[in-house]
């Protein structure tokens, strides 16, 4: 009885021991335990915010997020960094040594290094083939990467982003604050295992998808364009080239293309992403292109008509102690050289001295005025990061001959863009129709906005726009523009040929921008297209540039199923005749034809090496006495009598 | 204790008086009306005390069941939710194929695989021209679209 009264006792006293612990720990302790039992359980998993996509206009991918892995370690669990180095390099396809430099790299004993990368985003084979390895302290963990389907095309265009995820140029900077989304987070209770504990604490943050980017390019005429651009490039040797096609009825920019030239080390090339966009980020001098807008201007202002007769002469000097202008081709079987041109054949001639006649009639400020009614010296409606809005002189400023200058398109810089919307204008008759690259935007809920169509305001009247289109259908008909007819259609176009500015002053004839700008059908303008060709090997934007309007604008054309205007071949055949007469195939050499064009190129390149190099040597065989006039006749080899003066040396 | 009977000591209900013992009349009779009560009582007690522990047994039943289920729907709940990331990556890289594959880089590449080759200068045939020399001349039929060229370009342009 007693021993049971002692056992009792004991285990009584057992367990009000083991009940007063548990009221210590649950009532004096117990908020500070559960704060730290949900400080260990507690996980948040922060909620990546997928990257909006960008689209064509007809919603083919140009740049997407997809998932993929990337390869980390936690240098603290390696055991062996020497060998997991090498084992990894040949997998990951990453420098041996830079794997072992983060493999080793433990941190300090205070503060250890858990977390190294070591290669973002990895294709999936190549994860697959680091996971079989199987060693100790490398993870896998999914990470968000940008994917660009459509390869290099239209790549200047979309830009780049960061590993990270901001859009460093092109559209995927200018829309981030759209594409990039809104992070989110999700508070969890998870077990040691990485497991959810149901039903406890659980708090969740969506992530706000990126709003899609539809933008107002053709992937299809993007290829086009890039494509006709690269091989012109090629067979020219062109330093560079741009395109762009715009939609004349609502101002979509369909292609906007860039390329660059071959150089010593790397062939010629379509624009990457991080590469300038051209069309829209580089400056010119126009040339014969600005004089669309001095004649359309002179036109509106009545000083002209289309069939105002004027007497050209070969050149004219404006002022007593100024070098004269002079037209780019000698007049010859009319008597001194002067010419009786109507305002529609100084067009179609592309004369230098006939338009400064008729810039003559217009006062600086006119003139002035006009550049800037087009929309030269601001930024384009197209929202683009850095764009400029190119140079204008002021008419305070244009001296003697800042005005003959500006009317033939020099001393004034624009962009690509800049001028195809003067042509766009005249092309939707008289009234501007701003680019735009935005088409629509999609938001997280797949619900589609479009973006506003900029609304144009009224340049010149209907009446100047139709005289001017049909001077331009005659450059193209019989003019410095044939090679940019198209079969079926009629084309309106203006060619440009501008020489380069040296940066000592004056200008080179052993550069040139060369250029066409022109839209079709000329008898209701669907497709405004501009092609510039930067050093392209000494050659007339007609010869060089017109052939890849045609191609691009005809391939635009077919694309969309626009109808065709001169199915009689009028103006084509008029052209093809004009062009034969000149010498000039008028074709956009691929292929085979373009292996042959690129030999032929090497062949005369080598030539004129030979033959600078032999002058150079008969220059110092000469000897001193004769050394003035070499350099003398140097100095007019860069400096061609032909050229505008510089209008800076008259400030 | 109250003075009530044990409920374990049951009284016979109809004990017959032994001779020569007092007569109890009255308290028998009373002990006699009382004994059915008592057995309700201890029935009634009974059936609650086994329906308690039906409750607290179902309750408990109930309650482990709910969280096996609630545990199991997480655990699916969390499976769905991986499989729809699953279904969604593959969705995401499936697009990312069409559209690499559809590209006009991927398509001149395959042609290229495919032994075509890029062609040269396109030449443009005149529809004037395009009778050979000596040829059968192509009659024009009256009215054709042809013949009547403005007006079918004028039909076409009100209705592209």
């Amino acid at each position: 009885m007693r021993r049971l009264g002692v056992c009792s006792a004991l285990l009584i006293l057992g367990f009000g021991l083991i009940a007063a612990r548990v009221g210590q720990l649950q009532l004096a302790s117990g908020a500070k335990y559960k704060q730290l039992s949900v400080k260990l359980a507690l996980h948040t998993i922060p909620l990546t915010a997928q990257r909006g996509s960008i689209f064509d206009r007809n919603g083919r991918d140009l740049a997407m997020s997809i998932e993929k892995t990337t390869v980390y370690a936690d240098p603290t669990l390696v055991t062996d960094p020497v060998a997991e180095a090498a084992r990894l390099a040949p997998v990951l396809h990453a420098d041996e040594h830079a794997l072992l430099q983060g493999l080793s790299d433990k941190g300090t004993a205070a503060k250890p290094r858990h977390f190294v990368y070591l290669a973002h985003t990895v294709d999936d084979a190549v994860a697959r083939a680091a996971q079989a390895l199987k060693l100790p302290g490398i993870g896998f963990v999914p990470e968000s990467a940008r994917s660009y389907p459509a390869g290099a095309v239209a790549a200047s265009v979309i830009g780049r982003v960061r590993s990270d995820g901001p859009g460093l140029d092109g559209i995927e900077r200018q829309y981030d604050h759209l594409l990039a989304g809104k992070s989110g987070e999700l508070v969890v209770e998870q077990d040691p295992m990485g497991h959810d504990i149901p039903d406890t604490q659980r708090t969740r943050v969506d992530a706000q998808r990126g709003t899609d980017v539809v933008l107002t390019v053709d992937e299809d005429l993007q290829w086009q364009a890039e494509y006709s651009l690269l091989d012109q490039v090629k067979a020219t040797g062109a330093k560079s080239g741009m395109a762009v096609v715009v939609d004349v009825t609502n101002g979509d920019v369909l292609a906007m293309a860039s390329v660059l030239g071959a150089t010593p080390t790397t062939p010629a090339a379509v624009a990457g992403p991080g590469d300038n966009n051209a069309p829209l980020t580089d400056l010119f001098e126009p040339g014969s292109t600005n004089k669309l807008i001095t004649l359309s201007w002179a036109l509106e202002h009545g000083h002209v008509t289309a069939d105002t007769k004027f007497l050209v002469p070969e050149s004219i000097q404006v002022e007593p102690n100024v070098a004269p202008y002079h037209d780019a081709e000698p007049h010859t079987g009319v008597p001194n050289g002067i010419e009786k041109w109507t305002t529609a054949d100084i067009v179609r001639e592309s004369s230098n001295v006939g338009t400064i006649e008729i810039a003559q009639r217009m006062h600086n400020q006119e003139l002035a005025d006009g550049l800037r009614a087009f929309g030269l010296g601001k930024q384009t409606a197209i929202e683009w990061p850095y764009q400029p809005a190119g140079l204008l002189l002021s008419p305070s400023r244009y001296y003697a001959t800042g005005k003959y200058s500006t009317a033939i398109g020099y001393g004034v810089a624009v962009t690509g863009i800049q001028m195809l919307d003067a042509f766009a204008t005249i092309a939707n008759g008289g009234v501007t129709r701003p680019p735009r690259l935005l088409g629509a935007t999609i938001d997280a809920k797949g619900v589609r906005h479009a973006a506003a169509v900029p609304a144009g305001s009224r340049v010149v009247s209907p009446n100047t726009a139709s005289v001017m289109t049909q001077m331009l259908e005659g450059v193209v008909a019989n003019g410095t523009g044939a090679c940019a007819a198209i079969p079926s259609y009629v084309v309106a176009g203006k060619t440009g040929t501008a020489k380069k500015a040296l940066a000592t002053g004056g200008y080179t004839d052993a550069a040139t921008m060369a250029s066409f700008i022109g839209f079709a059908p000329a008898d209701h303008p669907r497709f405004a297209t501009l092609v510039v060709l930067d050093e392209n090997n000494l050659r007339y934007g007609g010869e060089v540039a017109a052939p890849v309007f045609s191609e691009i604008t005809q391939f635009a054309l077919q694309q969309y199923g626009v109808t065709p205007s001169d199915v009689k071949n009028t103006q084509y055949s008029a052209a093809r005749a004009v062009a034969a007469a000149a010498g000039n195939t008028c074709a956009v050499p691929h292929g085979s034809d373009l292996v042959a064009a690129q030999l032929r190129l090497q062949a005369q390149q080598a030539a004129a090496q030979n033959q600078s190099a032999g002058a150079a040597q008969a220059g110092a065989g000469a000897g001193g006495a004769t050394s003035g006039r070499t350099g003398s006749t140097a100095g007019a080899g860069t400096t061609t009598a032909s050229l505008p003066p510089d209008p800076s040396k008259h400030t | 204790m109250s003075a009530q009977p044990s409920p374990r000591s049951r009284p016979a209900p109809h004990a017959t008086p032994r001779p020569g013992s007092p007569n109890r009349g009255d308290g028998a009779r009373a002990r006699l009306t009382v004994a059915p009560e008592v057995a309700r009582r201890r029935l009634r007690a009974r059936l609650l005390m086994w329906a308690a522990a039906l409750v607290t047994v179902a309750s408990l039943f109930t309650l482990v069941a709910f969280h096996v289920f609630e545990a199991q729907s997480a655990f699916k709940l969390e499976r769905l939710s991986k499989d729809r990331a699953n279904e969604q990556l593959r969705y995401e890289r499936l697009r990312e194929q069409v559209a690499s594959l559809s590209s006009a880089e991927t398509v001149i590449v395959a042609a290229a695989k495919l032994g075509m080759v890029q062609g040269g200068t396109v030449v443009n045939l005149p529809v004037s021209s395009a009778r050979p020399p000596g040829g059968p001349r192509v009659t024009v039929q009256p009215g054709s679209p042809s013949e009547s060229y403005d007006k079918t370009k004028q039909a076409l342009l009100a209705a592209p």
